[in-house]
C-alpha cells in the first residue's frame, strides 16, 4: 500500500521522466543501429587490430563487468583515441572519503592512465571539504580542482548560481567528440538528481547509495524473540492491540521495537533498538537535511522532494522558493519538524548505546556490524560494504557467510502521507566548474565517463556497493548473488527505489542553508533548547539568508509572514500537530515481494 | 751691605723672570690652541658633514632595501601570491591550454581577476605606508613564454592619484585592455561578499566596476611606466635605480615574482616568472624635511654640482658646489660634503647626496674659542703671578731673610741664636743646620774654656801628687795589710766570742737551774733542821723533806751532767778552733756538732737544716777551720738569705769524689744578683753593713778554704733562687 505510486504528481513526474527517457533511448537506438551496423563492419578488425596489452590486462582486472569483452574493448579503445591529444598531461579530481572513491583512486586512475595516458591525481577528502573547495572554486575562479565528485544535493545551488558546466549542453558542443559513445545515459539509476529543473544534466552520477531501514533479521525471525515481543506488546496495549515483531512500517513500531531490544536481552547479551549519532559536527546537518524531516512527514506529496513544501520545510513555488517559516508557509518550524527532532533526541537517549552520542557519520557508520544493534532506521547502505560487514568472520555473516541483516523500506514518521518520498538517497555526481575551460574541460569529462563506463561500473559496485547503473543491477551476477547484499539488490531493482530521494532542485543554496543546522541541532542535542526553538532558529536562519541571496536563476523571494495558524490549517504542509500512529510491522518476506514486483 | 741686597729682593726678580716666561707660554700655548683649534673645528665639521652625507646615503639606501623588503615579503604573503597566481591565470597572458588561445575571456573571469585586483590593492596598502612606496604596479608577464616577445602589461597600480587596474578581453592579447581608476579618496574596499558564487555569474564585470565606484579612464601620469621592458631584468636579483622624472628625483625598484602556473604542455603547476612588480619611492622635501630632523642638517640633492632639491628654504637658492667644500646661498654660505648615490653597484650619473651646514656656525664656534681663550690666558697670568709671588715670599724670601738675621747675630757674637725652621725644604734644612752650628759653636767655646781652666789647676795637681805619691802608697798599703790582718783578726775572735756567748748561755741554763735547785735544797735542809732541832719535826715533816731533797737532788745532778756534756763538745770545737792540728774527723758528725754550737742562734728562727751524705765520710784536715767555715756558711745564710720570720730551708750535702770531698751548701733564701755574686768572696762585702755584718765572712770561708784547705770554692745562685755553694777540698792535707 504504502508502495504504490499512486498518486497524481507521481505519475506525472514519471510521465516526464519517461518521456525524456523515450527520446533518449530512440536516440540510443539510432545511435546503436548506427554502431551496430558499423561494428559488424569493424569488429573483425576491431578483435584484431586493438590488441592493446594494457587494455587487455585491465579487461581482466575488470572482470565481472556487466558488458562482455568485445563491448569493453570498444569502449577502452574509444578513450584510448578521445584521450590522444591529452597524453602525458595531469588532471586533478576530488571526491568524499568513502569506499568506492579510494577504489577509483587506487585502481581506476592506475587504469585510466594506463589506458588514456592521462594521469589523474584523485584526491580524497571529507565531504564537508569537498563542498568547501567546488564553493571557493566557485566564488572565486581559482583552479583547485579540474573535476569534483559532489553530491547531487546541490544541484539545487548549482541550478540557480550557474557555476558549473551544463553537461547537456557541453555533450551536445564542444563535448561532443568527447563524449562516449558508450556512455548509454538511460541506463543510469537516478539521472534526475543531477538535473534542472528544465532536465538539463548538470552533474552525472559517480556513486549513489540509498538511506535504508537495517535490521538483524536472524533475531527478527527467532520464535522465541518473536514470542518476547508478542508479550512486550501485549504488556503495553492489551490483547487486542498487541502485534508481531516485524519489519516496523511507522514509526511507532519502530520505537516498540527499539524499547523492547534495548531492555531485553539476547542470548545474555546486552543489546540496543537504536543506533544514530549525535556529535556536534557538521555530519549531524547531513543527519537532518538527508531527508530525515521528510521521512517524518515533514512536506508535501510528490516526488522527488515533495510540492510545494520540500524535505526541509521549504517552500517552493514555480522554481521560486518562498520561505521555510510557518509564518512563510514553511514547514522548518512546523509540528512535523519538531516531531523528527525529538524523535531524533528521545531515541539517541533512550535506545541507542551511549557511546552515539560522541559519534560523528564516519564513526557510526560501520557500528551497526558489532552485533549489539537490533535495527536502524537511517542506515546509509554504503557502509554495507564496510569491511566489518564483509570480513569473514564478521557478526554480520552467518555460517553460510551471507548477511545476517536485511535492508527494508524506512518507516513512516506520523505526518507521512501517501504520495511522499519515502527515504534518502543520493548520487555523488561528477560536476564540472564552469572556469575549467578547453582541454582541461575534455580531459577531466574523460576521467568522469571512464569512472561511470558500463565496463567497470559493476566492479565498482561489488567493492563499493554504490550503483549508478541498471546494468549492474541487473548484471546476471549479481542477480545470482544478491542474497549477499541483504535485500539492497530487490531495493534499486524495484520502482518504488524512485521514492528515495536526495535533497533535490529546491535547497536554492546548499553550502549556505546546510551551515545552519547542526550548531542549531547541537544545542538541542544538548537540551540548551527545546526542539521547537532549534527549529525556529533554524527556520529563520534559513529564511533571512534566502532573502539576501541575489542568484542567476530562481532566486528565492520570500512570502510575507502570516499567522501561523493560517498556515498550519490551509491544506498540505505545513502540518497541525498529530496524534500517535498505531504501530504496524509487515514480515520482510511479505514486504520484499512488493519490491520484487 | 745687606740692606741694599734686601732692597731688590729675590721674589721681585724671580717673579719677574717667572711672569715673562708664564706670558710667553702662555700666549703662545693660546695662540698655538686657538689655531689647531679651528682647524680641528673646521676638519670636525667638515668630517661630520661628511659622516652625516654618507648617512644621508644610507637612508637613501634604507629606502631602496625597503623596497627590497616589500618585494620579499610580497613573494612570501600566502595571500598576495595566490591572487597574483589568480590574476596570472585570469589574464590575458595565459592560457592552460592553446584552444584556449584567441577566446574571449569570460565575464565570470573577468570578475574573478577584479577580485584578485582588489584582493591584491588590499593585501598592498600596508607595504605602500610602511615602506613610503609612493606607486606600486604589478604587470603580467607571459608565463613559459606562451606568447612571445609579450611587454609585461600593467594589471594594478597604486599611487598618489589613485587605483588603477587593467581589464582584459582576450586569452593571448592585449590590444582591446582597459583602465579602471579610483580616486584613493572615493574608494572603499568593497564588502566580503559582493563577490560570491552567484553574484559573479550573475552580473557583468562592468556592473562590478560600478558597484565599486571605478571608472573607465586612460591612463596618465605614469606613461613610461605603461608598458616597460623587462627584457634587461635578471629574475633572481631585484633592480634599484635612482633616477629624475620631471625634477623629482625617486628610487624605482623592479622585480620579477615566479608564481605557481599549470603548465600548458603539462597541466602541472610550475613555477615560471608571471608578475613583474615595480615600486617607486619619490623623494620629496617632506622626506629630506624628515631626514634634516634626524641628522640636525640641511639635506639634498645635486645633479652635476647643482642642488635641485634640498630641505632649504625655497628663497635660499644655492649656487653650484665649490671644490673647497662650500656653496653660496643667497642668504648665506654653507660647508658642503656630498656622496655619490650608488644602487645596484653601478653608479647614477651625476646625482648626489648633499649635506649642508652653514659656514656661520663655524665662524661663531671659532670667534667664541677666540675670547675664550684670551680670557682663560689672562686669567691664568693673573691668578700664577700672586701665587709665584706668595710662593716666592713664602719659599724663599722669609726663611732667606732669618738666616740673614742670625747670621748677622752670631756675627755679632750671640753665637747661641737659633731661627726658626720653617719648612722642610733646603731652606728648612738650612736652618736646621744653621742652628746646629750656632749651638755647636756654643758648646765648644765653653768647654774650651773650662778646659783651659782645669788644665791649669790639673797641672798643679800633679806636681803635688808627684811628689807625695810614692810615699802614699808605701804608707796605705802597710795600713791596708793591718787593717786585713786586724779585721780577719777580730773577725775570728768575734767568732770565738760568739762562740763562747752561744757556750755562755748554753751552760747557764743547767747551772741556774743548779743553783736554784740547790738554794731550794738548802732552804728545805735549813726548814727541817729547825724543826729537828726545836722537835717539832713530824714524821710527815720528815717524809716529804727527803722526797723533795731526793728530787732536787736528781734534778741538780742531771743539770750538771748536761752542762758536763756541754762543755766538753764546746771544748772540742773551741780547741779545734784554735788549735790549727789536723786530724782526722767523720765530716757529717763534725758538722752535726757544730750545728749544736749554733744552736742558740739557730732556735730562735724556724730554719730547717738538711744534712745529707755517707756518714762514713772523713777527713784528715783542721776541723776548727773546718766548724769556722761551715758557721759562717750557715750564718751567712742565717743572716743574709732569709728575711725575718721566713722558714727556710738549708741543706748540705757531703759526697767524696776519689781523694776529693764535696760539701754541697745550699740554701732557698733570696739569692744573689749576678753583681753582688762576683764579689761575694771580696773582703768587706756585705749587703747587710749596720745589722751585725762585717762583709767579712765569705772572704774567710774563701781564704780558709782555698789556703788552709787547699781546696776550691764556687758560688752559684740567681737572685730570689737561693745560693749554691761547692767546696772541693782534699780528703787528706798532709797529702797535699
Amino acid at each position: 500500500m504504502v508502495w504504490n505510486i499512486s498518486d497524481k504528481l507521481s505519475w506525472c513526474f514519471y510521465a516526464k521522466l519517461l518521456k525524456y527517457y523515450f527520446i533518449r533511448i530512440h536516440a540510443l537506438l539510432l545511435a546503436s543501429f548506427i554502431a551496430l551496423s558499423l561494428g559488424v563492419v569493424t569488429s573483425v578488425s576491431a578483435t584484431t587490430a586493438t590488441n592493446d596489452p594494457q587494455i587487455e590486462a585491465w579487461i581482466e582486472k575488470f572482470q565481472p563487468s556487466a558488458i562482455s569483452k568485445v563491448d569493453m574493448r570498444k569502449e577502452f579503445a574509444w578513450f584510448k583515441s578521445a584521450s590522444k591529444p591529452f597524453r602525458g598531461k595531469t588532471i586533478k579530481s576530488v571526491a568524499e572519503d568513502i569506499k568506492t572513491h579510494y577504489w577509483e583512486r587506487e585502481v581506476l586512475a592506475q587504469a585510466f592512465f594506463d589506458i588514456t595516458g592521462i594521469r589523474v591525481e584523485h584526491s580524497v577528502i571529507g565531504e564537508g571539504a569537498v563542498v568547501e573547495a567546488i564553493l571557493e572554486q566557485m566564488s572565486t575562479g581559482k583552479n583547485i580542482y579540474d573535476i569534483y565528485v559532489n553530491d547531487a544535493d546541490m544541484v539545487g545551488t548549482h541550478l540557480r548560481v550557474n557555476g558549473i558546466v551544463n553537461l547537456s549542453h557541453y555533450m551536445a558542443g564542444k563535448g561532443k567528440s568527447y563524449t562516449n559513445p558508450y556512455l548509454d545515459l538511460p541506463d543510469f539509476l537516478n539521472l534526475e538528481f543531477g538535473q534542472d529543473y528544465e532536465g538539463n544534466q548538470l552533474q552525472l552520477p559517480d556513486q549513489q547509495f540509498a538511506n535504508l531501514y537495517w535490521f538483524r533479521h536472524d533475531w527478527f525471525v527467532r520464535p522465541d524473540i518473536k514470542a518476547k515481543f508478542r508479550t512486550y506488546t501485549e504488556n503495553k496495549y492489551g490483547k487486542a492491540a498487541a502485534y508481531d515483531l516485524g519489519v516496523p512500517i511507522n514509526w511507532a513500531a519502530y520505537e516498540d521495537i527499539a524499547s523492547f531490544f534495548t531492555s531485553t536481552p539476547i542470548d545474555g547479551n546486552k543489546v540496543y533498538g537504536h543506533m544514530d549519532y549525535g556529535k556536534k559536527s557538521p555530519s549531524l546537518g547531513w543527519r537532518f537535511t538527508d531527508s530525515w524531516l521528510s521521512i517524518a512527514g515533514v512536506g508535501d506529496v510528490g516526488l522527488p522532494n515533495g510540492s510545494p513544501v520540500d524535505e526541509w520545510g521549504i517552500r517552493v513555488e514555480d522554481k521560486i522558493p518562498v520561505g521555510s517559516s510557518v509564518s512563510r508557509g514553511g514547514a522548518t518550524n512546523g509540528p512535523a519538524a519538531v516531531y523528527a527532532l525529538s524523535k531524533y533526541i528521545e531515541w539517541l537517549n533512550r535506545y541507542a548505546p551511549p557511546e552515539a552520542k560522541t559519534w560523528r557519520w564516519v564513526d557510526s557508520g560501520p557500528q551497526a556490524a558489532r552485533g549489539d544493534i537490533a535495527q536502524h532506521i537511517f542506515q546509509y547502505v554504503t557502509w554495507l560494504s564496510h569491511d566489518d560487514f564483509t570480513r569473514k568472520g564478521s557478526p554480520m555473516l552467518n555460517a553460510k557467510g551471507k548477511p545476517v541483516w536485511r535492508v527494508a523500506p524506512t518507516p513512516h514518521g506520523r505526518y507521512w502521507e501517501k504520495g511522499m518520498k519515502v527515504g534518502y538517497q543520493d548520487a555523488g555526481s561528477w560536476t564540472i566548474p564552469k572556469n575549467v575551460k578547453g582541454q582541461k574541460r575534455a580531459a577531466a569529462w574523460l576521467w568522469a565517463q571512464f569512472c561511470v563506463s558500463k565496463s567497470v561500473t559493476l566492479k565498482k559496485f561489488l567493492v563499493g556497493g554504490t550503483p549508478i547503473r541498471k546494468s549492474t543491477i541487473n548484471a546476471e551476477y549479481v542477480q545470482k548473488n544478491k542474497e549477499d547484499w541483504g535485500g539492497m539488490i530487490d531495493f534499486y531493482a524495484s520502482p518504488d527505489e524512485r521514492k528515495w530521494t536526495d535533497s533535490g532542485l529546491n535547497v536554492p543554496h546548499y553550502p549556505i542553508l546546510s551551515r545552519i543546522w547542526w550548531p542549531n541541532l547541537t544545542r538541542a542535542i544538548k537540551g540548551e533548547i527545546t526542539p521547537q526553538r532549534a527549529m525556529d532558529e533554524i527556520a529563520y536562519e534559513q529564511d533571512r539568508l534566502m532573502s539576501k541571496m541575489k542568484l542567476a536563476k530562481y532566486s528565492p523571494i520570500l512570502n510575507e509572514p502570516r499567522t501561523r495558524e493560517f498556515w498550519l490549517n490551509s491544506e498540505g504542509s505545513p502540518k497541525a500537530e498529530r496524534e500517535r500512529d498505531i504501530p504496524a510491522t509487515m514480515p520482510y518476506e511479505d514486504l520484499i515481494k512488493r519490491w520484487e514486483r | 751691605m745687606n740692606k741694599t741686597i734686601q732692597k731688590i729682593g729675590i721674589s721681585r726678580q724671580v717673579l719677574l723672570i717667572v711672569l715673562l716666561v708664564i706670558v710667553l707660554i702662555t700666549g703662545g700655548m693660546s695662540v698655538m690652541v686657538s689655531v689647531s683649534s679651528f682647524k680641528n673645528l673646521a676638519s670636525i665639521t667638515l668630517n661630520e658633514l661628511d659622516r652625516m652625507s654618507k648617512i644621508f646615503v644610507s637612508q637613501l639606501q634604507t629606502l631602496k632595501t625597503d623596497a627590497d623588503k616589500s618585494i620579499k615579503d610580497i613573494e612570501s604573503h600566502t595571500l598576495l601570491i595566490e591572487q597574483l597566481e589568480q590574476i596570472t591565470n585570469l589574464g590575458p597572458y595565459y592560457y592552460s591550454d592553446m584552444s584556449l588561445l584567441g577566446e574571449k575571456i569570460d565575464e565570470s573571469d573577468k570578475i574573478y581577476g577584479l577580485e584578485a585586483q582588489l584582493k591584491i590593492v588590499q593585501a598592498l596598502k600596508p607595504f605602500q605606508t610602511a615602506h613610503h612606496l609612493t606607486s606600486i604596479s604589478l604587470y603580467s608577464l607571459s608565463p613559459f613564454n606562451l606568447i612571445s616577445d609579450a611587454k609585461p602589461v600593467l594589471s594594478v597600480r597604486m599611487d598618489k592619484q589613485g587605483i588603477w587596474l587593467g581589464a582584459f578581453d582576450t586569452k593571448g592579447s592585449v590590444d582591446n585592455r582597459h583602465y579602471y581608476f579610483n580616486p584613493r579618496d572615493n574608494f572603499n574596499f568593497p564588502e566580503s561578499d559582493i563577490f560570491n558564487v552567484s553574484s559573479v555569474y550573475q552580473l557583468t564585470a562592468n556592473e562590478f566596476y560600478k558597484r565599486i565606484q571605478f571608472i573607465k579612464t586612460e591612463p596618465s601620469g605614469f606613461e613610461d611606466l605603461l608598458l616597460p621592458d623587462a627584457t634587461k631584468l635578471n629574475a633572481d636579483a631585484m633592480n634599484s635605480v635612482f633616477l629624475i622624472q620631471k625634477g623629482v628625483p625617486k628610487i624605482r625598484t623592479q622585480a620579477i615574482i615566479n608564481i605557481s602556473v599549470s603548465n600548458p604542455d603539462t597541466w602541472e603547476a610550475e613555477q615560471t616568472e608571471a608578475i613583474l612588480i615595480v615600486l617607486e619611492q619619490e623623494i620629496d622635501k617632506d622626506q629630506l624635511l624628515s631626514i634634516k630632523q634626524q641628522l640636525g642638517m640641511d639635506v639634498g640633492l645635486a645633479r652635476q654640482d647643482k642642488i635641485f632639491l634640498s630641505s632649504l628654504p625655497l628663497d635660499e637658492d644655492v649656487q653650484l658646489l665649490q671644490s673647497d667644500k662650500t656653496v653660496t646661498g643667497k642668504t648665506q654660505s654653507f660647508y658642503y660634503a656630498s656622496q655619490d648615490i650608488v644602487f645596484s653597484n653601478t653608479m647614477q650619473v651625476g646625482i648626489k647626496a648633499v649635506v649642508l651646514s652653514p659656514i656661520s656656525i663655524l665662524a661663531n664656534l671659532t670667534q667664541s674659542l677666540f675670547t675664550h681663550m684670551a680670557l682663560l690666558a689672562i686669567f691664568a697670568i693673573t691668578v700664577a703671578s700672586v701665587l709665584i709671588y706668595w710662593a716666592v715670599r713664602r719659599l724663599v724670601n722669609l726663611p732667606l731673610s732669618q738666616l740673614m738675621t742670625g747670621v748677622e747675630k752670631i756675627s755679632a757674637g750671640e753665637l747661641d741664636h737659633q731661627v726658626k725652621v720653617l719648612s722642610k725644604n733646603e731652606f728648612g734644612q738650612l736652618a736646621y743646620a744653621f742652628n746646629n752650628m750656632s749651638s755647636e759653636l756654643d758648646k765648644k767655646t765653653n768647654q774650651l774654656k773650662s778646659y783651659a781652666a782645669s788644665l791649669e789647676s790639673s797641672n798643679l795637681e800633679l806636681k803635688r801628687y808627684q811628689t807625695t805619691l810614692e810615699e802614699m802608697v808605701e804608707q796605705r798599703t802597710s795600713t791596708l795589710k793591718s787593717a786585713q790582718k786586724q779585721l780577719i783578726e777580730s773577725e775570728k775572735m768575734a767568732s770565738l766570742g760568739e762562740l763562747v756567748a752561744g757556750v755562755a748561755h748554753e751552760i747557764n741554763t743547767p747551772v741556774g737551774v743548779g743553783v736554784t735547785a740547790a738554794s731550794f735544797l738548802k732552804d728545805e735542809t735549813n726548814n727541817i733542821n729547825k724543826k729537828y732541832l726545836s722537835n717539832s719535826m713530824t714524821k710527815e715533816d720528815f717524809d716529804e723533806y727527803l722526797s723533795c731533797s731526793l728530787q732536787t737532788t736528781d734534778m741538780i745532778f742531771s743539770n750538771l751532767q748536761r752542762a758536763t756534756e756541754l762543755v766538753k763538745s764546746f771544748k772540742q770545737v773551741a780547741v779545734d778552733q784554735t788549735v790549727e792540728d789536723h786530724r782526722l774527723f767523720s765530716v757529717i758528725s763534725y758538722i752535726e756538732e757544730v750545728l749544736l754550737t749554733l744552736h742558740p742562734r739557730l732556735k730562735k728562727t724556724q730554719h730547717i737544716i738538711e744534712l745529707t751524705g755517707d756518714r762514713g765520710i772523713e777527713l784528715d784536715s783542721f776541723p776548727g777551720s773546718f766548724s769556722q767555715i761551715v758557721t759562717n756558711l750557715i750564718m751567712n745564710s742565717v743572716i743574709h738569705a732569709f728575711d725575718e720570720g721566713v722558714a727556710g730551708c738549708i741543706s748540705m750535702h757531703i759526697e767524696r769524689d776519689d781523694e776529693q770531698v764535696i760539701i754541697i751548701y745550699a740554701d732557698n733564701g733570696i739569692g744573689v744578683d749576678t753583681e753582688n755574686l762576683a764579689k761575694i768572696f771580696d773582703p768587706f762585702f756585705t749587703t747587710k753593713r749596720g745589722y751585725g755584718g762585717t762583709g767579712l765572712g765569705m772572704h774567710i770561708v774563701y781564704n780558709l778554704v782555698t789556703q788552709q784547705f787547699k781546696g776550691l770554692i764556687k758560688c752559684e745562685s740567681h737572685l730570689g733562687q737561693g745560693v749554691k755553694f761547692t767546696i772541693t777540698i782534699p780528703v787528706s792535707i798532709s797529702s797535699v
